[in-house]
């Protein structure tokens, strides 16, 4: 009894940082490992002029010098690999590219990705993400022969163009998680990510089969149940559209538009 | 270290070249696994395109209903909301009744009672027109007030 109650104490304080600019993170924590436990917010404080300028760098110090059990996924720390998703302030976005609020008045807020399992503190389990993604199986798929090595698969600048916006998105799942229709029915929506990337294979020029990418995905729920929030494309870390990209997954199902034929190689 | 640098890069290129020839020239497996039945789901397009279409085209009715009164916008009105808000209940409970939060009887249930609902508003709404003033004077009536 003793003992629970100095580790709510321990919870509620929040650690010691001593300095003219500290800055309290208050961190959603939660282990499903202790028998019995429920998630709570944990506060750490961090003198800013000691910590680099990123949620990333306030949370690896927090991790280093206050708390080792605090638990988060990051890798690159430049916002290419989308590991350290979560859900700073109030918007999902990679904590690696997220400036520190400097008004140490306000404490900072951090979550992990939204109505996703949660592995740990701000661990998300991922894998209905990437059976999704697996699903619209993301690779170029060609209804010729094709002999590696004879020739190359030709693209011409305006097709590789309509790539662009497209091809950059790296999967972090900041977009879906932030979408309502994805909350309420990830089992049956594919979700803006997944979306987003099946429009890529779908208008890519060098792929054959646009037409079963489309048909698999033309019942109620796969694309159609995007309800035009535009969470996606206001929280996407990398700027990308993932709306837009449905929207013309929603044009192409419809018929409505129609994917231009490939141009001929000139050479 | 006697070996001469080029001969050590042309050894090098020799040993890649090599590794790298077995792939060269072998054809690719060209069947694609597209085609495994998930495209055997009910197409939902062409529904998608005409409530589209429906929700357009009331965007002139429901103007020209303040101007044009009588049976005939009436009967138009009451087809045409009747369907648009039929519709917009099943995306809501399709979205709120999943079977996954309130069980999949109840979720059933719901998915039903969209359609009472709508049968009753139509009923309503016609019971409204021949038997009383008509949607179109009443709002009238009541912009009046």
């Amino acid at each position: 009894m003793l003992a629970r109650q100095a580790a709510v104490l321990c919870r509620s304080a929040s650690t010691k940082a001593h300095g003219k600019r500290v800055k309290t993170f208050e961190i959603y924590r939660y282990n499903p490992e202790t028998p019995g436990a429920k998630p709570y917010m944990q506060k750490y404080d961090v003198d800013l002029d000691k910590c680099g300028p990123m949620i990333l760098d306030a949370l690896i110090k927090i991790k280093n010098e206050d708390d080792s059990t605090l638990t988060f996924r990051r890798s690159c720390r430049e916002g290419i690999c989308g590991s350290c998703a979560m859900n700073i302030g109030g918007t999902n976005t990679l904590a690696c590219i997220c400036k520190i609020e400097e008004d140490t008045s306000k404490s900072t807020k951090i979550y992990p990705l939204p109505h996703m399992f949660v592995v740990k503190d701000l661990v998300p389990d991922m894998n209905l993400f990437y059976a999704q993604y697996a699903s619209i199986q993301p690779w170029i798929q060609k209804k010729d022969k094709l002999t590696l090595g004879d020739k190359q698969m030709h693209q011409s600048v305006k097709e590789r163009e309509r790539l662009d916006g497209l091809y950059e998105c790296i999967l972090c799942a900041c977009c879906s998680t932030s979408c309502p229709s994805y909350w309420w029915n990830a089992d049956k929506y594919l979700g803006p990510a997944v979306l987003m990337q099946a429009y890529r294979w779908i208008i890519d020029s060098r792929d054959d089969y646009a037409v079963e990418r489309l048909h698999r995905m033309h019942d109620a729920y796969s694309a159609f149940k995007c309800h035009t929030i535009l969470n996606c494309t206001k929280t996407c870390p990398k700027h990308l559209n993932p709306a837009r990209a449905i929207g013309e997954i929603k044009s192409l199902l419809v018929g409505l538009k129609t994917k231009p034929a490939p141009d001929p190689a000139t050479f | 270290m006697s070996l001469p640098l080029r001969s050590v890069t042309r050894l090098q290129k020799a040993i890649l070249l090599a590794r790298v020839a077995p792939r060269i020239s072998v054809p690719i497996r060209t069947t694609t696994t597209l085609n495994d039945g998930a495209s055997k789901t009910q197409d939902f397009s062409t529904h998608f395109k005409y409530e589209r279409i429906w929700a357009a085209g009331l965007l002139p009715v429901i103007p020209a209903a303040y101007f044009i009164h009588g049976p005939v916008m009436d009967a138009v009105l009451t087809i045409a909301l009747s369907l648009h808000i039929h519709w917009g209940v099943q995306a809501v409970i399709a979205d709120y009744a999943r079977p996954f939060v309130i069980g999949a009887g109840l979720a059933k249930a719901s998915r039903m009672t969209s359609y009472l609902l709508t049968a009753l508003l139509i009923a309503g709404l016609l019971h409204f027109n021949t038997n009383d003033v008509g949607i179109t004077k009443a709002f009238s009536m009541l912009f009046s007030l």
